[in-house]
C-alpha cells in the first residue's frame, strides 16, 4: 500500500503533520508513506521517522524564479508529477486547506483522495469531515476549535498519540548540539521571529526579558533564529554575558531540532520551532498574538503555557491592519519573565493583569486542548465555545464509546477548570430551538422524498413537488442560521458534506443527504441540552 | 572590487563568500555541486561544449569535467580565480578554460549555459553580456530575420502626470500596439491632484521638495513595473515623471533600452539638458543645433523624430448639417491662446471666424471665441478640422511677434488637420519643406498680409482646397502617422542596440526549447494558439486557461498551480 501526503506550506504546518504521518503508520503498518513538500523542507522531513520517501518540488524555479519565467517552474512541476505517477498511490492526503495542494491532487492518480481536492471538472470537493469542519470554522479565527495536529491526522482518518509526536534529529546534529553547552543550569531558548509581523512580539521586549533572566544568573539563554531573523541579530549584540548564546543563523533545521531538544524551556511566538519543541517534549512558553488562534496552532503539548491578551479583538483576521496592537502591549516583558521563571522552577503560574494564561492538555476525547492555567469563572462565550467543541468532537470522532453520555461528561470536564455558574442563554436557546425544529422538519421532508424516489415514473410529479418544498425549506433554514453567526459553522459543515456527495443514484443521494441533516439535527439537540443544563435566565 | 571571504563549510571544504553572498552550500558544497551538475547534465546530454558563468570554488563544475570536451568558464572576478587556486587543491584540467575577460568568449556560439545561481542573481547583467558576446556573430544574421516580428517586443510606457504630452503618450501607445508590440503603460495621472496641491501652495521650497519626492515615488513605481514586466523598451514621452537614478538603474540592468521623445521646443524648456546623457536613445522634434547640443551633453545617437498624427483618431468624418453648423466656419483656429495668436486673430475679425480652446482673454476676440474658451476634447477638435473651410495653424510663440523667425519644429496640429482631410494655412517652418510640398500638399504663410491673401484666394477656390487637403492626407497616411514614427523608433533601437535583438532571439529560442522539453502536444497547441506576446506571460496564460471549458488537462492544472505561486497564494 502506498500513501502520499501533500503539504507545500510552511515549516510549522509541516511539523504539525507529524501526527498524521505516525497515525497513518499505526493504521497501515505496511504502507509506504511518501511526502510531497517544497525542497527547503526536505531536510527536516527526512527526520520524520515513518516517511518512506520525500519528494521535493525545487523552490528555486517555482518560488524564487516564478516572477521571472514560468517555464522552468512548469518543467519542474511536470517532473514531479511524472515521478508521483509512477508511485501508484492508494491514498493521497491533502491535510492543509490549500489551493496549491488541491490543484496538485488533480494530477496525481490515486484510488482515494482525502481533504480538499480539485477534480478534472474544476470543482473543489471536501473529501473529509475534518477538512469540512476546519473550513466551516474559517469565518472566525476565534472559533477555530481543534489543534491542526489533530485536524491533519483526522483528515487522513488517523488519531495522534502524543508519545508518537516526536521528531528525531540526525546523530550528527545531536553531536553538534551537545558541544554547545553543559547542562549545568536551566537553558531557556528564545525564538523571536514569526511569519508575519503582527504575530511577532517586539524584539526589544524579548531583549528585556533576556536581560532580566540573565540578571538572575540561574539560567543560560540561547537565542535562536534562521535567516529571516538575521536582521534582528544586531539588536542583541549589546548583551555581553557568558550565559548568553546567540545562535541566530547558526544552525540548519536538523541542528535546530537537536538544539531545541536540549532546552529546558522555549519562549516563542507562533513559529515552526515552537512545533519542533512540542515534538521534542520541551516545555514551551508561547505568546499568542495578532491573528494566531491558540486553539488551532498552539503547541501540541501538555507542557505548554500560552499567554494571550485579554482583549475582544484577538485573534483578528490575517489581513487586519491594526491601529493599536494591544494584544502585543498587554503582554509585558515582566509578565513573560515571571511566567518563564515559574516554569523553569516548576512552580505554579500566577495570573497577571490583562492576560489570559492557558495550559495545554489532552481532553476527554484525546484531543489537544488549551485550558486556563488557573481555575477561574467561565465566560458565556467560553462556555458556548466549549459546548460546540464537544459537539464537533462527537461529530468527527468515530472511535468514541457509544454507551457514554459524552455531553454530560463534557459538562463535568468544564467543571475541572472553570467555575461554571448559571448563565443567561435565553436568546441562544430560542434561536436554537427554532433552528432545530426547522431542521427536524427538513429531515422529515427528505425522508418523505426518499420514500417516493426511484419507485416508478408515476411518482415524478410527487417528487418534483416534494423537491421544491425541500429546496424552499433549506433556503429558509440557511437564511435563519445566517442570522445566528455563532452556530452557522454547523450549517456550513452540512453544506460542505453535501457538496462532496456524488453519484447517479438519486435515491442513494437522498439517503445520504438525510444522514447529513439528521446529524445536524442531533448537533443542535445536544447543544440545546447542554445550554439548558446551565440556563440561568428566564425560561 | 567585490569582497571575497572564505569560510569553512560543515563538511570541511572552503566556500567563497562574495559581498556577503555564499556561493556554495555552507554545509555540503561538494554534494550540492554534484546535484547541480546532475541536473544540468540531465538536460544537456548531447552537447559537447558548454559555457559556465561563475567559477566559484569549482564544486559545481568539477563533476562535469569528464562529460564535455570543452568547458568555457567566465568568472568576472579575477580574485575569485586566484582564491580558488589558493584554497582548493584540485587542479583545473586544460579543457576547462577559465577567464575573467569577456572578450575571450566572443563568438563561441550558442552553447548551453550553466551558472551558479547566486552569481546570476548578483550579476544578472554579466550573464546577458556573456550571452551576447558568445552569440555576437550569430546575432547579426539572426536579428535581420527576426526583427520584423514586433509582436515579440515588450514596451513599457511611462505616462506624464498631466499636460499636452498625455495625448501624445496615448498616440504613442496606440502605435506600439498597432505594430503588435506587447505594451504596458504606467499611468501617472493618478498623481495629478497631489502634484497640483503642492504647486498651489505659496511655499515654493516646499512645493519643489514635494514634487521631487513625488517624481521619485513615481519612478520607483515604474521600476517595479520594469522588474515585473521585463520590457525590452522603456519609452518615455516628454514630461514623464522620471528621475536620473531610475534611468541609471535601468541602464545597469542592461536589458531594456530607455528611449525618450522630447516633443517640446528645446529653447523653451531646458530640463532635457539634465536628462540627455541618461537616456540611451533621445528623440527630438528639432534638428541642429539641438542634436549637436545633445551630443555635447553626452547623449548617444540623438535623432530627429517629427510629430505625427494618429490615423485612427484624426480622420475624415461625415458630419450632420447640425454639426457643420455648430463646428463649421470659413476660418477657424483650434488651440490655446498664446500671445502671438491672440494678436493675429484680432486682425482677422472681418472673416467668418471661430476660435476654439482656452486662454483667449483678448477683448477683441470675445465674440469669436466659442464656448467661452472652454477646453475642447479631441473628438470635437476632429469635427472642427473637418467642418472648417480653412483651418489656420499658427505655431505658438511666447512673445508678441506674430511669427518665430527661426521657428523650426512642426506642431502636431499640422499633421492632425491633414489626417482629418482638412485644409490648413500654416505659418512657415524651417522643417516643413522636407516633409510636405508647398502648394501641393500644404500651403504656408509668412505674414499677415500673405495670410489674408491666401484666405481670400482659397475661400474662392474650394476645389483647390479639396485637392491640396486630399494630397496632404495621402502624404500623412503614407509617411507621417505615429505608426510610422514608432516603426522607425523600433528599427532604430534594434539596429543601435544589439542586445535587444539578442534578447528576442534568445527568448524565441527558449520557448521552442521549453515546448520541446515539456513534450505535451496539448500544451504546444495551447501556446501556439496564443499571440506571441502572451506566450511568455503567466497571467495571460492563466487567463486563457480560465476561459477554457471542459475537463482540466495536466498542463492547465500546472499553470493554475503556478499562478498560485506567482500570486503568492497558498
Amino acid at each position: 500500500m502506498r500513501i502520499l501526503i501533500i503539504n507545500l506550506t510552511r515549516m510549522g504546518d509541516i511539523i504539525q503533520t507529524l501526527g498524521l504521518v505516525n497515525g497513518l503508520y499505526e493504521k497501515y503498518p505496511n504502507a509506504e508513506i511518501d511526502y510531497l513538500a517544497m525542497s527547503s523542507f526536505k531536510k527536516i522531513l527526512e527526520n520524520f521517522p515513518r516517511i518512506h520517501r520525500v519528494i521535493a518540488i525545487d523552490d528555486q524555479p517555482v518560488v524564487e524564479g516564478i516572477n521571472e519565467d514560468y517555464r522552468p517552474a512548469f518543467i519542474e512541476i511536470q517532473r514531479v508529477i511524472k515521478e508521483l505517477a509512477t508511485r501508484d498511490y492508494d491514498i493521497v492526503v491533502n491535510p492543509v486547506v490549500s489551493i496549491q495542494s488541491s490543484i496538485l491532487c488533480v494530477m496525481i492518480p490515486a484510488k482515494e483522495k482525502l481533504g480538499m481536492i480539485m477534480n478534472r471538472d474544476r470543482e473543489q470537493s471536501i473529501n473529509s469531515e475534518w477538512t469540512a469542519c476546519h473550513l466551516a470554522n474559517e469565518h472566525n479565527l476565534g472559533d477555530r476549535t481543534f489543534n491542526l495536529v489533530d485536524i491533519f491526522a483526522g483528515v487522513g482518518g488517523a488519531r495522534v498519540r502524543q508519545e508518537l509526536f516526536q521528531l528525531q534529529p540526525s546523530a550528527e546534529a545531536e553531536q553538534f548540539a551537545k558541544k554547545l553547552w553543559d547542562n549545568d543550569m536551566p537553558v531557556i531558548g528564545f525564538h523571536i521571529g514569526a511569519s508575519q509581523s503582527n504575530k511577532a512580539w517586539e524584539p526589544e521586549k524579548f531583549h528585556r526579558v533576556i536581560e532580566m533572566l540573565l540578571l538572575d544568573r540561574n539560567s543560560r539563554i540561547v537565542l535562536l533564529g534562521g535567516y529571516k531573523e538575521a536582521s534582528l541579530k544586531p539588536l542583541f549584540s549589546d548583551i555581553r554575558d557568558g550565559n548568553f548564546i546567540d545562535m541566530i543563523g547558526g544552525c540548519n533545521l536538523d541542528q535546530l531540532t537537536a538544539v531545541i531538544g536540549r532546552l529546558d524551556l522555549l519562549v516563542t511566538n507562533d513559529t515552526g520551532p515552537m512545533h519542533i519543541a512540542a515534538s521534542r517534549d520541551i516545555p514551551i512558553l508561547n505568546l499568542s498574538l495578532g491573528p494566531v488562534s491558540l486553539w488551532e496552532t498552539g503547541p501540541y503539548s501538555e507542557k505548554s503555557v500560552i499567554l494571550q491578551a485579554d482583549i475582544d479583538c484577538h485573534p483578528c483576521r490575517f489581513d487586519t491592519l491594526c491601529s493599536h496592537l494591544n494584544c502585543h502591549h498587554y503582554i509585558t516583558p515582566e509578565a513573560v519573565y515571571r511566567t518563564a521563571t515559574s516554569m523553569t522552577a516548576q512552580q505554579p503560574i500566577s495570573e497577571q493583569p490583562n492576560i489570559l494564561t492557558w495550559k495545554g492538555l489532552k481532553d476527554i476525547f484525546g484531543l489537544q486542548h488549551q485550558v486556563p492555567a488557573n481555575r477561574r469563572t467561565i465566560r458565556k462565550q467560553e462556555f458556548l465555545f466549549e459546548c460546540k467543541r464537544a459537539i464537533w468532537a462527537l461529530t468527527l470522532l468515530r472511535d468514541l464509546d457509544p454507551d457514554t453520555d459524552w455531553a454530560d461528561k463534557a459538562l463535568e470536564y468544564f467543571d475541572r477548570f472553570y467555575d461554571v455558574p448559571a448563565l443567561d442563554f435565553s436568546y441562544e436557546i430560542e434561536r436554537l430551538t427554532r433552528l432545530h425544529d426547522m431542521v427536524k422538519r427538513y429531515v422529515e421532508l427528505l425522508e418523505g422524498l426518499y420514500a417516493i424516489t426511484g419507485r416508478d415514473k408515476k411518482s415524478i410529479d410527487k417528487i418534483k413537488s416534494s423537491w421544491s418544498a425541500v429546496k424552499q425549506l433549506k433556503q429558509e433554514i440557511l437564511d435563519d442560521a445566517r442570522q445566528f453567526s455563532g452556530m452557522f459553522d454547523l450549517f456550513h459543515f452540512a453544506s460542505f458534506r453535501e457538496s462532496a456527495l456524488i453519484g447517479d443514484d438519486m435515491r442513494e443521494l437522498v439517503r445520504r443527504t438525510t444522514d447529513i441533516y439528521r446529524n445536524l439535527e442531533l448537533q443542535l439537540a445536544v447543544m440545546l441540552r447542554m445550554l439548558n443544563e446551565k440556563q440561568g435566565g428566564p425560561r | 572590487m567585490p569582497k571575497i571571504e572564505v569560510i569553512i563549510a560543515k563538511d570541511g571544504n572552503p566556500v567563497p563568500v562574495l559581498d556577503g553572498i555564499t556561493l556554495h552550500s555552507r554545509y555540503a558544497p561538494v554534494e550540492e555541486g554534484k546535484k547541480l551538475a546532475d541536473r544540468f547534465l540531465a538536460q544537456h546530454t548531447t552537447a559537447k561544449e558548454i559555457a559556465v558563468f561563475g567559477l566559484g570554488f569549482y564544486y559545481h563544475i568539477e563533476p562535469l569535467a569528464g562529460h564535455y570536451s570543452k568547458i568555457h568558464v567566465y568568472e568576472p572576478n579575477q580574485e575569485m580565480i586566484e582564491q580558488m587556486s589558493r584554497h582548493r587543491d584540485n587542479a583545473i584540467p586544460s579543457h576547462v578554460r577559465v577567464s575573467s575577460e569577456l572578450a575571450d568568449f566572443t563568438g563561441i556560439g550558442d552553447l548551453p549555459l550553466y551558472d551558479l545561481a547566486a552569481m546570476r542573481r548578483k550579476y544578472p547583467n554579466h550573464v546577458e553580456n556573456l550571452l551576447r558576446t558568445m552569440r555576437e556573430k550569430k546575432v547579426a544574421t539572426a536579428v535581420r530575420h527576426e526583427i520584423p516580428d514586433y509582436r515579440q517586443i515588450r514596451v513599457l510606457i511611462d505616462f506624464p502626470v498631466y499636460g499636452g504630452s498625455l495625448t501624445t503618450a496615448e498616440y504613442i501607445t496606440n502605435a506600439f500596439t498597432r505594430l503588435g508590440c506587447e505594451v504596458k503603460t504606467v499611468d501617472n495621472t493618478i498623481a495629478n491632484s497631489l502634484l497640483l496641491s503642492f504647486l498651489a501652495t505659496d511655499d515654493r521650497i516646499y512645493a519643489g521638495q514635494m514634487s521631487s519626492k513625488l517624481t521619485s515615488l513615481l519612478s520607483d513605481i515604474f521600476l517595479h513595473e520594469v522588474e515585473r514586466f521585463q520590457p525590452h523598451i522603456c519609452f518615455f514621452p516628454a514630461q514623464s515623471p522620471v528621475t536620473i537614478p531610475l534611468l541609471q538603474h535601468i541602464r545597469q540592468m542592461n536589458k531594456a533600452v530607455t528611449a525618450f521623445w522630447f516633443v517640446e521646443d528645446y529653447r523653451r524648456f531646458a530640463y532635457w539638458k539634465d536628462y540627455a546623457p541618461h537616456f540611451e536613445k533621445f528623440y527630438g522634434i528639432q534638428r541642429n543645433p539641438f542634436l549637436d547640443q545633445l551630443r555635447q551633453l553626452g547623449a548617444t545617437a540623438p535623432s530627429y523624430l517629427p510629430m505625427a498624427a494618429d490615423e485612427a483618431v484624426h480622420r475624415p468624418l461625415y458630419l450632420t448639417p447640425e454639426e457643420i453648423e455648430e463646428y463649421g466656419a470659413d476660418v477657424a483656429f483650434m488651440g490655446a491662446g498664446y500671445p502671438n495668436r491672440r494678436e493675429m486673430f484680432a486682425q482677422l475679425l472681418d472673416y467668418d471666424l471661430k476660435i476654439w480652446g482656452t486662454d483667449w482673454d483678448h477683448p477683441k476676440l470675445q465674440d469669436v471665441v466659442q464656448r467661452e474658451g472652454a477646453r475642447i476634447c479631441i473628438e470635437e477638435s476632429v469635427k472642427i478640422y473637418n467642418a472648417t473651410k480653412i483651418n489656420i495653424n499658427l505655431h505658438s510663440s511666447m512673445n508678441r511677434d506674430l511669427f518665430e523667425i527661426d521657428g523650426d519644429f512642426i506642431n502636431p496640429r499640422t499633421f492632425e488637420i491633414m489626417a482629418c482631410g482638412g485644409f490648413q494655412l500654416v505659418d512657415k517652418r524651417l522643417l516643413l519643406p522636407e516633409l510636405f510640398t508647398e502648394g501641393e500638399e500644404i500651403v504656408t504663410f509668412a505674414s499677415l498680409n500673405e495670410l489674408r491673401e491666401k484666405i481670400d484666394y482659397y475661400l474662392e477656390h474650394p476645389a483647390e482646397r479639396k485637392r491640396i487637403a486630399e494630397a496632404g492626407r495621402r502624404k500623412v497616411l503614407q509617411h507621417h502617422t505615429y505608426t510610422h514614427r514608432i516603426r522607425s523608433v523600433l528599427n532604430d533601437l534594434l539596429r543601435d542596440f544589439p542586445r535587444l535583438g539578442s534578447q528576442l532571439v534568445q527568448e524565441k529560442g527558449s520557448m521552442d526549447d521549453f515546448l520541446r522539453q515539456a513534450n505535451d502536444p496539448e500544451l504546444r497547441r495551447f501556446i501556439q494558439s496564443l499571440p506571441p506576446e502572451k506566450r511568455r506571460s503567466l497571467p495571460a496564460l492563466v487567463e486563457a486557461v480560465k476561459e477554457q471549458k471542459g475537463r482540466l488537462h495536466d498542463y492547465q492544472a500546472i499553470l493554475l498551480l503556478l499562478d498560485t505561486f506567482y500570486r503568492n497564494e497558498s
